[in-house]
């Protein structure tokens, strides 16, 4: 049993990614119908191509058109597919190396069973109809029969109209605070807040950490810390946060609890944005019982507190 | 144990730009690198070793980049290093780079950063909601509006300073050929009228998105004597300290003030403001300006920062020129921004900034920030040999 | 130059989630590390850090471990995203720099998504190979089947290796399913979250309590084409390439540490180095049964100079990867007095 609280947590991100040089050939080509590389400085002919070449930096230019059928010159088989793989029953992935090229080309391979694989056994493209400039214009590389002869297809004058690649990637996580960081929400869902002090340092921290940035001593002495303090400083945000749900302008302000000895931010309510101080005291307001959770939101925002506020300046 | 002297030998950096469309990772690199080594007439074989700066690897969505980037850095059957801190990753980069030489293992050294941050999209690759923290996030911005609201309410600073920093810095932008924002017809009323972002952070106060790349090539005394005018590092150090800290100072950090204690010291300068012609400071949004300038002692703290604005002691022609190409104002491809900073440096010092060129530049301090306010690197680089 | 030892180590493996965030991982490993060298936090003038923010699903990964890190007051601090050797790498060259006297090496990683191994599939070329969705198994499997094909090994011999390093029995394992034909489940390391770190100190800054300083003669890391159809996968060129500079074929090396996340990578590392004679290969027991990704490397590193710091081996070589493939390595070669 894990001493922590662990939440699931998914970054979903995407990119629009732009094309230059020879990966825009290249798929361009494919496009086209057709598999290009580059001659490199030795004489090899390189699928994919290169802008320049590995050895000597120099660039590459010299263009050829390989032939759309070659070897297979290693597989692994995948039983069970994934997302993001493009096809949905079991298949190889496989270095092919073209006819024409001397390097080899990573794609997959679609046979009905990891029998019909071999190392040196002849494959060619199996092309879409539809082709966007993208790697799987070849749908999949498929067994080449006796009647495919190595051909080399006529160069042709693709349109090289401005090529994108999508990604798009979506990881689930599993996020973990640590064990101090759970202590400290899981306080704040019975309307405490915990604090921990260093006693080397004599400095009290909210959030507690597990050991003192300053000294690198642990673990602190859990102590209990007010729900008033004061405003260090604040900001009055007029950019909307992706994950909203909150009125703009706002004030996020960062707070020090009484005996507390450094600040965090929060949310400033019942306050107009103008008549935000620093120095200002405050106090938390918190959510209802049914709202309770191991959490920041356990406290809606911070509010001026009805102390009065002797000796605060707020600069005009 | 005496490190081995090391000069800048070749400089070079792509037209930044809000997105580089027609050119993948490896292109956006190549450029600035292949500018560089045309600087500095060496050829690929040349170079003995690479580092790469970047920003986090969500910009971009590839993770190590490095190791897609070799073809693109020249480096099959090289060393390579990859510099990630936070926001100083691109001045990191630049002082692993000084590491390599001045340990004596290497000749000549090739220091890329960048970013192609424009491709992204989703808030996983920006602003990122943990679990168990609050919805509202206000992000970095909204601390960076904070911080600035502090160092107001310390310094007694009037709002027209930042208003003031952000006109210096777009107008000298316009004489940068490699900036990304040029605004001929800026003014101070615009930008004080501009749209409130984290107060008293505005719109035109801030820096843009970019893409963009920017490449040094370092070198040892032997490959320097080679060059017509190597500029010489005379001072390079990265200071870090953690941010959640109670002795965290967000608006003058110690790591930063040790920073430049560091740099000021190994180049023999006792007194910047006059010793130093010209700075490159890291100013992601321009109320940054004064507090930079207290923090690395080229203006008295509390206050003296603000004044060195208002006076205009920092504009191109003033008394110490702060950010003669325009900052980051002018374009900041996060990961190489840091390494831009240090480039103009090297630029200033060898008479090649062009339109944005400060007379009679002897030496320049280079600076870079990130995190939380709590990591820099910076670099002193001059005409004189150490 | 001035040189380098390696004066302390210690390295964690968590390999089931505890709780743990990346500095309570971290902050224990570094004192141990510190402790054996009889060194204080106040004392490390260098902090080079290494993790994975893709890897922990965290931005800005590096600030959560900085509580478990020596960083106050400020002092040189630089993180990258790889494995920690090449944060020992850079640790290296910082100190003959002449930037200090007393380095802290650190990697930590919480590799906590569904399937972490799946995540290192983003260092893939995301124009040809990302849209392809193809692994790091996959990629793996890829080259070992060539080193089969090309005779060099069979399956049987890699489950041999599976069998040494997790001890279990060769024909149990030789039954069960592939994975990613010709490697089996036992041939791939089993990831994990944990953190590594290693202490290094100049000639000068060795302390009196450390009787056998771990020397490091020398470091060589060298990078291969992200291209794997244009390698030749049956051959660890950069692996060779830096035994070369390190003047390591035909010596004798007393204890080796290969990072072999897959079982036909221990073979391919053997080989480039072409040594003339290892006395112990991976006493650690390598990283097959235990894989605190971004660490791993960083701990062969620490478990080569461990059999120097307590006596009983003169010579050893540490070696670490990054990139499918074996396209990225380092050798860190050590040497008692």
């Amino acid at each position: 049993m894990s001493p922590g609280l662990s939440a699931p947590h998914v970054m979903a991100f995407a990119y629009r990614r732009g094309v230059g040089g020879a990966e825009s050939r290249f798929l361009s080509g494919l496009r086209a119908g057709v598999i290009r590389g580059t001659r490199a400085a030795d004489g090899r002919v390189l699928v994919p191509p290169l802008d320049h070449d590995p050895a000597t930096g120099a660039p590459l230019g010299d263009w050829v058109t390989v032939a759309d059928l070659g070897v297979v010159r290693s597989w692994t088989w995948v039983t069970e597919p994934g997302r993001g793989q493009p096809l949905d029953r079991p298949f190889a992935f496989a270095l092919v190396r073209l006819d024409g090229a001397d390097t080899a080309l990573l794609h997959v391979v679609d046979v009905p069973d990891e029998g019909s694989m071999a190392t040196g056994m002849r494959v060619r493209a199996d092309w879409r109809l539809e082709r966007v400039g993208s790697i799987t214009d070849i749908r999949a590389f498929v067994p080449a029969g006796s009647g495919d002869a190595a051909t080399i297809p006529p160069a042709h004058h693709d349109d090289a109209g401005a090529l994108e690649v999508h990604s798009a990637h979506e990881v689930a996580y599993r996020y973990e605070p640590g064990v101090v960081a759970s202590r400290f929400f899981e306080s704040l869902r019975r309307r405490r807040i915990l604090g921990g002090r260093c006693e080397p340092c004599g400095h009290t921290y909210v959030p507690p950490r597990p050991r003192c940035p300053v000294c690198a001593t642990g673990p602190m002495t859990e102590v209990p810390v007010p729900d008033r303090g004061q405003v260090s400083t604040y900001t009055v945000v007029h950019v909307p946060s992706p994950e909203g749900p909150v009125d703009l302008p706002y004030v996020a302000a960062w707070i020090r609890l009484d005996g507390v000895d450094v600040a965090f931010p929060h949310l400033l309510g019942e306050v107009a944005p103008e008549a935000a101080a620093v120095g200002q005291h405050v106090e938390a307001v918190w959510v209802p019982d049914d709202e309770l959770a191991p959490s920041w939101e356990s406290i809606r925002y911070f509010r001026p507190s009805d102390r009065p506020d002797p000796g605060t300046t707020r600069q005009p | 144990m005496t490190p081995e002297r090391c000069a800048v030998v070749g400089i070079g950096q792509t037209h930044h730009a809000s997105a580089g469309r027609d050119v993948t990772l490896g292109g956006l690199v190549r450029e600035a690198a292949e500018r560089a080594l045309l600087d500095a007439e060496l050829g690929w074989h040349e170079i003995d070793a690479l580092v790469l700066g970047k920003g986090p690897d969500f910009m971009e969505g590839v993770m190590s980049p490095e190791l897609l980037l070799a073809e693109a850095l020249g480096a099959v059957g090289k060393p390579v290093l990859r510099a990630y801190t936070s926001g100083n990753a691109g001045g990191v980069a630049a002082s692993t780079g000084v590491a390599l030489i001045a340990a004596g293992q290497f000749s000549r050294v090739l220091v890329v950063a960048f970013e192609k941050q424009s491709e992204a999209s989703g808030p996983g690759s920006t602003l990122q909601r943990l679990p168990f923290e609050a919805g509202w996030q206000g992000g970095t911005g909204s601390l960076f509006g904070a911080v600035c609201r502090e160092y107001i309410h310390r310094s007694g600073a009037p709002p027209e300073v930042g208003d003031l920093a952000a006109l210096k810095d777009r107008r000298n932008a316009l004489l940068n050929p490699y900036a990304q924002v040029r605004r001929p017809d800026i003014t101070l009323e615009e930008i004080a009228a501009s749209r409130p972002l984290w107060d008293p952070i505005r719109l035109l106060h801030s820096s843009p998105s970019s893409d963009g790349a920017c490449a040094v090539v370092l070198a040892d005394e032997p490959s320097a004597a080679r060059s017509a005018r190597p500029v010489w590092v005379q001072g390079s150090a990265v200071r870090t300290e953690p941010y959640l800290s109670a002795e965290h100072d967000n608006v003058d950090p110690r790591a930063g003030a040790e920073c430049a204690a560091s740099v000021y010291r190994q180049a023999g300068i006792t007194d910047p403001r006059h010793e130093l012609d010209v700075a490159e400071l890291f100013v992601p949004y321009s109320w940054f300006e004064p507090m930079v300038l207290e923090n690395v002692g080229l203006a008295d703290r509390d206050g003296g920062g603000w004044r060195s604005v208002v006076a205009g002691a920092t504009a191109i022609d003033g008394a110490l020129p702060v950010n003669p190409s325009g900052g980051l104002l002018g374009a900041n491809p996060i990961g190489a921004a840091g390494l831009i900073r240090f480039a103009e440096a090297a630029l200033q010092v060898r008479g090649d900034a062009g339109d944005h060129q400060v007379d009679g530049v002897r030496r320049a301090l280079g600076h870079a920030a990130g995190g939380y306010s709590n990591c820099f690197a910076m670099w002193v680089v001059g005409a004189a040999r150490p | 130059m001035s040189r380098v030892a390696v004066v302390g180590w210690a390295s964690t493996a968590a390999l089931e989630p505890d709780g743990r965030n990346e500095a309570e991982l971290l902050g224990p490993v570094v004192d141990q590390a510190l402790g054996m060298a009889g060194l204080s936090g106040a004392e490390v003038d260098v902090v080079c850090s290494a993790g994975s923010e893709f890897l922990n699903g965290v931005v800005g990964t590096v600030m959560g471990a900085f509580d478990a890190l020596p960083g106050w007051p400020p002092r040189t601090h630089s993180h990258l995203e790889a494995d920690g050797a090449f944060a020992l790498y850079e640790a290296w060259i910082r100190l003959m720099a002449g930037e200090g006297g007393v380095a802290l090496a650190c990697a930590f990683g919480r590799p906590s998504a569904a399937d972490p191994a799946g995540v290192l599939a983003l260092q893939q070329d995301p124009y040809l190979v990302g849209p392809l969705g193809t692994g790091p198994r996959h990629l793996a499997a890829l080259q070992a089947r060539a080193m089969i094909d090309t005779g060099r090994c069979t399956e049987r011999d890699l489950a041999e290796i599976a069998a040494a390093r997790r001890g279990l029995d060769v024909a149990a394992l030789l039954a069960m399913p592939h994975v990613a034909s010709p490697l089996r489940e036992s041939d791939c390391s089993a990831v994990c979250a944990g953190a590594a770190a290693v202490v290094l100190a100049t000639e000068d800054r060795v302390p009196i309590s450390c009787e056998r300083p771990a020397w490091i003669v020398g470091i060589d890391q060298r990078m291969e084409s992200a291209r794997i159809g244009q390698r030749d996968l049956t051959v660890s060129t950069s692996t060779r390439l830096a035994a070369d500079r390190l003047g390591l074929p035909g010596s004798s090396i007393d204890v080796l540490e290969v990072h072999a996340p897959f079982s036909h990578q221990e073979l391919l590392v053997i080989d480039a180095l072409g040594a003339g004679r290892v006395g112990s290969l991976n006493p650690s027991g390598g990283v097959l049964p235990a894989d605190p990704l971004m660490a791993s490397g960083l701990v062969r590193i620490g478990a080569a100079a461990d059999a120097l710091l307590r006596g009983g081996a003169h010579r050893a070589v540490g070696h670490a990867t990054n990139g499918a493939c074996l396209q990225h390595n380092l050798l860190c070669l050590l040497e008692g007095a």
